[in-house]
């Protein structure tokens, strides 16, 4: 239209246009995480997350010793910086690859697509993908995992489940680890599970002491079951 | 947190949707439920440091609306969950049938018309 109005009277509500939608902010995360899914729709994947400190890596040494001979396994691990979880796995005989976030305090997917063509996966049985330290920012980003394990340690306290519902909401499977310490310490086994369960009546619990030895056949036993599941669901499709 | 990558989410993704206009935009809103691990005002934080970088956006607004929890029941009841208690209010059964409080989306953008942008 060439009709010139007073400026002051385009200034109104028609002026401008609503749009009413609903877009993800998080759709291409998950959109690279199905990709993931499907690229490795052979390995069972298992995404490890916990506070810092918690026994992450230790606990992927322990496994990585304890699976030797009955299934390969391999391990990205992620930590804001320097490469030392990766070096002590290395040390340890496990294929791992370090994923340096620099500073931000979750992996997304799109690192872990990235880091899937950097390492060798030739026989993997079971990748685990270690998170960063954080109970809060990983449990927002899939990352193509098939299953989230989150450790809580007795150190940190019975308490935390309901502090951070979303990743027990998330998780299939919470290891209450370090447990050779619970003599010293005023930490229920019984509390914290009571506290998972109310946020996820249907998590599973094991007590472990990666140190001592403690509870780590029924977690092996869980890793395989796990694997033969997928392994199942795979040949009935 | 991650609140600056969810602010340069906001953008790629309007931009994404609506190429021929997002330069215009003048107002988000944004859908954040308690169980999206954001936090209001850190976005907002997050979004006045963003707004700097660009200035293009410095007017642009953001209004977030929060959503509680809610849980639906097999009894047919829902509940607002309080302290992160996932239990059914009438049943008393534990529930994780959440049906809001995971939202993390934009519900609805605001864009100036062209030719009172072309005068800014």
């Amino acid at each position: 239209m060439n009709t010139t109005k007073p400026k002051s009277s385009r200034i109104t509500a028609g002026s401008v246009d609503t749009e009413h939608v609903s877009l993800n902010l998080l759709r291409a995360n998950d959109f690279v995480a199905q990709k993931i899914r499907e690229q490795l729709k052979d390995i069972l994947v298992i995404n490890v997350c916990s506070s810092p400190g918690s026994g992450k890596t230790t606990l992927m040494q322990k496994t990585g010793e304890l699976l030797k001979g009955k299934l390969k396994m391999s391990v990205l691990v992620a930590d804001p910086e320097t490469d030392r979880d990766a070096v002590r796995m290395k040390e340890s005989g496990i294929n791992a690859l370090q994923i340096v976030t620099g500073g931000i305090c979750h992996i997304e997917s799109q690192m872990i697509l990235q880091a899937i063509d950097l390492i060798d996966l030739e026989g993997t049985d079971v990748l685990f993908i270690e998170n960063v330290g954080n109970l809060m920012c990983p449990s927002s980003f899939d990352l193509g995992e098939d299953y989230r394990v989150t450790l809580i340690s007795t150190t940190e306290g019975d308490d935390k489940p309901r502090k951070y519902p979303k990743m027990f909401l998330t998780s299939e499977l919470m290891l209450i680890s370090k447990l050779d310490l619970l003599p010293y310490l005023p930490f229920s086994v019984e509390a914290v599970t009571e506290d998972a369960r109310t946020v996820n009546p249907d998590i599973d619990v094991l007590e472990i002491s990666s140190l001592k030895d403690t509870g780590l056949d029924a977690w092996i036993q869980w890793i395989q079951t796990k694997l033969e599941e997928k392994k199942n669901k795979n040949n009935y499709k | 947190m991650h609140e600056i990558f969810l602010i340069r989410n906001t953008f790629e993704r309007i931009e994404e949707e609506f190429p021929e206009k997002f330069e215009r935009v003048s107002e988000i809103h944004l859908k954040i439920g308690l169980l999206s691990n954001v936090q209001p005002i850190l976005l907002t934080n997050a979004f006045k440091a963003f707004v700097m970088e660009f200035p293009q956006y410095y007017n642009t607004k953001l209004i977030i609306d929060t959503l509680p929890v809610i849980i639906s029941c097999k009894c047919g009841a829902k509940t607002k969950v309080k302290m992160n208690r996932f239990v059914c209010e009438r049943c008393k059964d534990p529930c994780r049938n959440i049906i809001q409080g995971e939202e993390l989306f934009i519900n609805e953008i605001k864009f100036k018309n062209k030719n009172e942008y072309d005068e800014t």
